[in-house]
């Protein structure tokens, strides 16, 4: 056969396609391409002259019979041989096409990018990289399964394939998932409709294989030296032997979120993972309780314990695992209450010099007192405090100095105040996507507002109000805060540039109206207002800002340049004309 | 200043911060020291090495990726985020955008290597191997008993 193909059949079927070719192009027909191949098949067809050869001793069945076997055999071949054909036409097709240009090393760089995005473990599998990869063309499925590092990541959408991926991900260090779709924080960007559904998607797979989950733990036992990454939600980690007895020696990431709080004294003294995890460096443990002195805390460069009463472990041990831990980047603690005297604070303070973030929520007030006085912070830390305020009391443990110690907060240029019916969080931003303080505060129904004020008179002390260059407020309700409290607010922020008012009550906006006794804010440019209620009070508003310029000496005030409507309502549309007539208007239905 | 010659024969004068973005030029220039002599791209066009300037231009003041660090990336989880300059900057055809991809590979400037693959993973994600043949015009060249043993695999895939 191969003898045949190679001797005749790429001549008889290069003959074809020219004669077929040649039929086509000379005569323009509308021909289809069967009607062509039948036509030809009858100008082809044996001639009489042929018939006369056969020697009449032979009979004529033997003759068909062996036709029969011959033609066969051909379409066989020919079949075989226009694959080929086809195939080696495609694959030069593709190495001609831009993307193949790039070394396989790139593209497998490019299928890790792809693997490695937030949102991979969100889409279903047939759209999910490395599958849909693997699926494209015959290389980029040989890049994808010869790069090990794409199929190490198993969750509870390709749970049911693991062995795909324990098998193609060689002995590469395994990433193990088991969340639901809202764990997978996506970007603002990111944060579209479809994927939203996505999301729902993979909670609904979570909900739906929960009862297996403990089978999915023990299938992944064997492979424990290969852990690399461990995430797991809504699984009691203290019902598994291994989490016990095992030693994890590849582990470095182990994050457990369980409901309620786990309270110290009734769980089983657990020195999780034999307490052998060299390679341990982000521990997050939501209502899972390990006992401080558990050789896992060491050497970690993340650390975040969220709802845990330690009815035995001190504040004191946590204190000596920060010292055994001089390469922590950030540093979580959320509802985390301890029984035993907080102690003083320890003669040698502890130096985090790599501390970039630290979270320190719900946690009685003097312990969080304790621990910042017992920690040297670094001029580049991002705080994120939310101590309970007591009126009268410094806002800011007085063992931080804050003044000095993370001037961070001195290059604060944003500041963003919400309020939350029972709280406040304030937040300071140096530019959009640098926080550098969230300052969160519950406060008393009958001192709502002038706590507030307090709060950010306090403040002030710390962040430089005069060299704030815009303020965002959101959800003020004039039930709570009255106009004079949010005049006397502004008043605090002389010299900002924008000012936003975002699902705000519409009456704060007459507190802006340049008036004989109303000036604030006379250096604002843009004002930038969302979801609000729009009238002839805006207009008002605006007028008074572009006319002020004639009441006032040249350079005290600014005239608005700038206003942004996004998403407002109430007498938008009638507006805009007249606002338009008075100031550039950026709107967003 | 150094010049730099593109396959082309286009010749570019730029401050040598600049031209040492790429690792490939920074060990050229710290190999032959000082000199006037123009250095050759011979895998570079004009058109591309001109974005590709605009680029390390932008990020010349930057601190270049350290070993540790491209160590440390491996180990870590990969995301497909891109700066908001960059995004902008990569805002060209197809044509163009391996074109750079292939320029920074050579070039060895890992920055805007990884700007150019997260732009294509981004293109990529979340799409059936047939949208992504259209978008890169790409065939599929697998033999039927391949694409018959893929689809036995895959069953699986199509439940969810």
């Amino acid at each position: 056969m191969e003898t045949i193909i190679s001797n005749n059949l790429p001549e008889l079927v290069w003959g074809l396609y020219h004669l077929f070719r040649k039929r086509v192009d000379q005569e323009q027909s509308q021909e289809s391409a069967a009607q062509v191949v039948d036509r030809l098949s009858r100008e082809l067809a044996p001639v009489d002259s042929l018939f006369n050869s056969i020697s009449p001793a032979k009979g004529v069945h033997d003759e068909c019979k062996a036709l029969e076997v011959a033609r066969d055999f051909a379409v066989s071949a020919l079949h075989l041989y226009v694959a080929q054909m086809i195939h080696a036409l495609k694959a030069h097709y593709n190495r001609i096409s831009a993307i193949y240009r790039l070394p396989n090393e790139v593209l497998a760089l490019i299928f890790r990018f792809t693997e490695g995005s937030r949102d991979n473990s969100l889409w279903p599998l047939r759209l999910r990289a490395p599958l849909n990869i693997s699926r494209v063309s015959r290389l980029w499925r040989q890049i994808a399964l010869s790069t090990p590092c794409l199929w190490t990541t198993i969750d509870v959408t390709n749970a049911s394939i693991r062995s795909v991926f324990l098998e193609r991900s060689r002995n590469a260090l395994l990433s193990i998932d088991v969340l639901p779709g809202h764990d997978y924080r996506l970007d603002s960007e990111e944060d579209n409709c479809s994927l939203r559904t996505y999301q729902n998607g993979t909670t609904k797979a979570f909900r739906l294989r929960k009862p297996y989950f403990t089978l999915f733990i023990k299938s992944l036992v064997p492979f424990l030296p290969r852990w690399g990454s461990v995430k797991l939600r809504d699984i009691d980690i203290y019902e598994f032997p291994t989490f016990h007895h095992a030693p994890a020696p590849n582990l470095e990431t182990f994050h457990v979120y369980a409901g309620g709080t786990a309270k110290e004294a009734q769980t089983p003294p657990l020195h999780l993972l034999r307490g052998e995890t060299p390679r341990l460096r982000d521990l997050h443990l939501v209502a899972t309780c390990v006992r401080l002195d558990s050789p896992i805390y060491a050497n970690l460069t993340s650390l975040h314990l969220e709802c845990i009463k330690f009815d035995e472990s001190s504040v004191t041990r946590l204190l000596e695992i920060f010292a055994m831990c001089p390469f922590l980047d950030t540093l979580g603690l959320v509802k985390v209450r301890f029984s035993s005297p907080r102690g003083d604070v320890p003669p040698n303070t502890i130096p985090l010099k790599h501390l970039r973030r630290m979270k320190l929520v719900g946690i009685a007030r003097g312990v969080e007192h304790l621990i910042i006085g017992s920690v040297i912070l670094t001029p580049f830390l991002r705080l994120h405090l939310s101590p309970s305020i007591d009126r009268g009391l410094d806002i800011f443990p007085p063992g931080l100095r804050i003044g000095n110690s993370p001037p961070n907060i001195a290059r604060i240029r944003r500041l963003t105040i919400r309020d939350n019916a029972q709280s406040f969080t304030v937040t300071g931003c140096a530019a959009p996507t640098e926080t550098l303080l969230t300052f969160g505060f519950s406060t008393t129904s009958s001192y709502h507002a002038s706590d507030l004020i307090d709060v950010l008179a306090r403040l002030a002390e710390y962040v430089s109000f005069h060299s704030l260059e815009s303020v965002t407020f959101t959800n003020l309700d004039e039930r709570t805060i009255s106009i004079n409290q949010f005049s006397h607010m502004l008043l605090m922020f002389p010299k900002i540039t924008i000012l936003t008012l975002s699902s705000c009550s519409p009456s704060f906006m007459s507190a802006l109206t340049i008036g004989p006794r109303s000036l604030h804010c006379l250096l604002l440019h843009v004002l930038h207002l969302h979801n609000m209620h729009i009238s002839g009070v805006t207009v008002a508003l605006v007028d008074s800002r572009i006319r002020a310029r004639h009441w006032y000496k040249w350079g005290a005030i600014f005239p608005l340049d700038t206003l942004v409507l996004q998403q407002c309502f109430g007498e938008v549309r009638g507006r805009i004309p007249e606002l338009r007539s008075l100031v550039d208007v950026i709107w967003e239905m | 200043m150094v010049n730099l010659v593109t396959s082309d024969n286009e010749s570019f004068t730029v401050e040598k911060a600049v031209a040492s973005r790429s690792v490939l030029i920074k060990n050229m220039l710290e190999d032959v020291g000082e000199s006037d002599q123009p250095i050759p791209l011979p895998n570079v066009t004009a058109s591309v090495l001109k974005k590709v300037l605009e680029y390390c231009d932008h990020h010349k003041n930057e601190p270049m990726p350290t070993s540790e660090d491209l160590a440390a990336e491996d180990t870590r989880k990969r995301t497909t985020d891109i700066g908001e300059w960059d995004q902008k900057f990569i805002q060209v055809d197809q044509e163009m955008l391996f074109e750079i991809i292939l320029a920074a590979n050579y070039l060895d400037i890992k920055p805007l290597l990884d700007v150019g693959c997260k732009t294509v993973a981004n293109m990529i994600k979340g799409k059936t191997p047939e949208e992504i043949r259209k978008l890169f015009n790409i065939v599929n060249d697998f033999t039927p008993e391949e694409e018959a043993q893929i689809k036995k695999e895959n069953e699986w895939a199509e439940d969810r």
